[in-house]
């Protein structure tokens, strides 16, 4: 939209133009204006991402509620994808983290950060559809919740003085506390940061490479390379959905081990 | 907008509709879910146990029902060789009492015969003396001392082979 001259020149420009939010929601060739709102003196437009998470909740409150709405004791079809993936997320990332007592406590919210990821994760793979989990704004929040987690989980479990007490190795000498304060409270800031990147950069990464694949045939402007693109393409599209799977299990797995880490903090 | 620009209002958005879909599905999914799963498990649980117990109680009245069957066995073979060794007693006894009897019968007999021999021959004597008398008187034509010639004639006869 920027300017179709450098476009042609560099041929990278339309990469940025799917990768990145817009006010607009773009369905192919049409744009919907999406309306500018301002509450309290924020910024609170829709935008296109913010679109997407929408569709992407929408779809994983319908799915859930309809796949597991006729509930016997034996489930059926796509519940039983439900109960696997629910079995998994419990008996080996709450589980081990949390112990069998507190699992269940945590279990709602690691099932709704796993699946919320995933949905956002798999939209973007959809025709017209955008990767919300590809915007550093939408993860940096995800992160933010989860280091809210943390927060609250080692605070609730160690009382506020201990959690923060604990945060430093015992038994160390007072002469490396001031090297060591403050280091510990980066490496407390640096989980959720690298929870926020490594899930922001999964999800941008397989884009750009899909796109730059097809640009190849636009760049090269020959029919020619156009087998190899798509052949490319598709594998690095077979690779995503793989990617959007794993990035949402990495991001619970890791939430999990933090917070458990938050609440035991012996180890 | 740029590819790392913050957008407070994106991020303010996302907790909203995060918090949201948290909500819901923790109402609508994840409790109905999470609690089907622990009570499957329960029952699983439950069943696996009664069946174990089912299997320990199955195993326990075979292993009573096979030592019961062993027991009857043995009792069946105790009755057996009872009854054999009554049979065999009775039988012996039987056979013991017949060749008792046979034996006793056999003696009587041997008595009868002895008896009857000895009879006989003490018949045969007297008559032999009567007959030697009474030849010997019509021999004689003498009417001889009755008493002088009994002694001859007993003499005579006691002279006799004891056996002959």
């Amino acid at each position: 939209m920027a300017a179709q001259a450098e476009e042609q020149q560099s041929g990278g420009s339309f990469i940025l133009e799917h990768i990145i939010d817009h006010h607009e929601l773009h369905l192919g060739p049409l744009h919907i204006p999406l309306p500018h709102i301002e509450l309290f003196g924020v910024d609170m437009s829709i935008t296109g991402h913010l679109v997407m998470m929408w569709v992407a909740s929408l779809l994983l409150i319908l799915t859930l509620i309809i796949s597991t709405k006729r509930r016997g004791l034996i489930p059926s079809g796509f519940a039983n994808a439900i109960e696997a993936i629910a079995i998994f997320i419990r008996d080996d990332i709450a589980v081990p983290n949390f112990g069998e007592r507190d699992a269940s406590k945590y279990m709602p919210f690691l099932m709704t950060v796993f699946f919320f990821i995933l949905f956002c994760n798999l939209l973007g793979l959809i025709p017209f559809g955008q990767t919300a989990t590809g915007n550093i704004n939408v993860t940096a929040t995800l992160a933010g919740i989860s280091f809210a987690m943390m927060l609250g989980a080692g605070i609730k479990h160690n009382g506020l003085f201990g959690f923060f007490k604990g945060l430093i190795p015992p038994n160390l000498p007072i002469a490396l506390l001031p090297l060591m304060i403050p280091l510990e409270f980066l490496g407390l800031l640096t989980k959720p940061f690298a929870l926020c990147i490594r899930l922001f950069a999964n999800m941008l990464a397989g884009h750009v490479v899909i796109l730059s694949f097809i640009g190849l045939i636009f760049i090269f402007k020959t029919i020619f390379v156009a087998p190899f693109s798509i052949a490319f393409a598709l594998a690095m599209y077979l690779l995503e959905i793989f990617i959007g799977f794993l990035q949402a299990y990495v991001f619970t797995l890791l939430t999990a081990l933090f917070v458990g880490l938050c609440i035991h903090q012996e180890h | 907008m740029d590819l790392l620009s913050p957008n407070p209002g994106l991020i303010i958005w996302t907790l909203i509709t995060f918090v949201l879909v948290l909500l819901v599905l923790k109402k609508f999914v994840w409790g109905p879910l999470l609690s089907a799963l622990d009570q499957r498990e329960t029952r699983i649980r439950e069943a696996l146990e009664q069946a174990e117990k089912a299997r320990a109680e199955a195993e326990k009245s075979a292993e009573e029902n096979k030592q019961a069957l062993a027991q009857a066995q043995a009792e069946a073979q105790a009755a057996i060789n009872k009854a054999r060794e009554d049979a065999e007693q009775v039988a012996r006894d039987v056979q013991a009492r017949a060749e008792a009897e046979a034996q006793q019968l056999l003696e009587q007999a041997r008595r009868t015969i002895q008896q009857e021999r000895n009879q006989a021959l003490q018949t045969l004597r007297q008559q032999t003396a009567e007959l030697a008398i009474l030849a010997a008187g019509q021999l004689l034509e003498e009417n001889l001392d009755d008493e002088h010639n009994k002694k001859i004639v007993d003499d005579f006869i006691n002279r006799m082979p004891e056996h002959s």
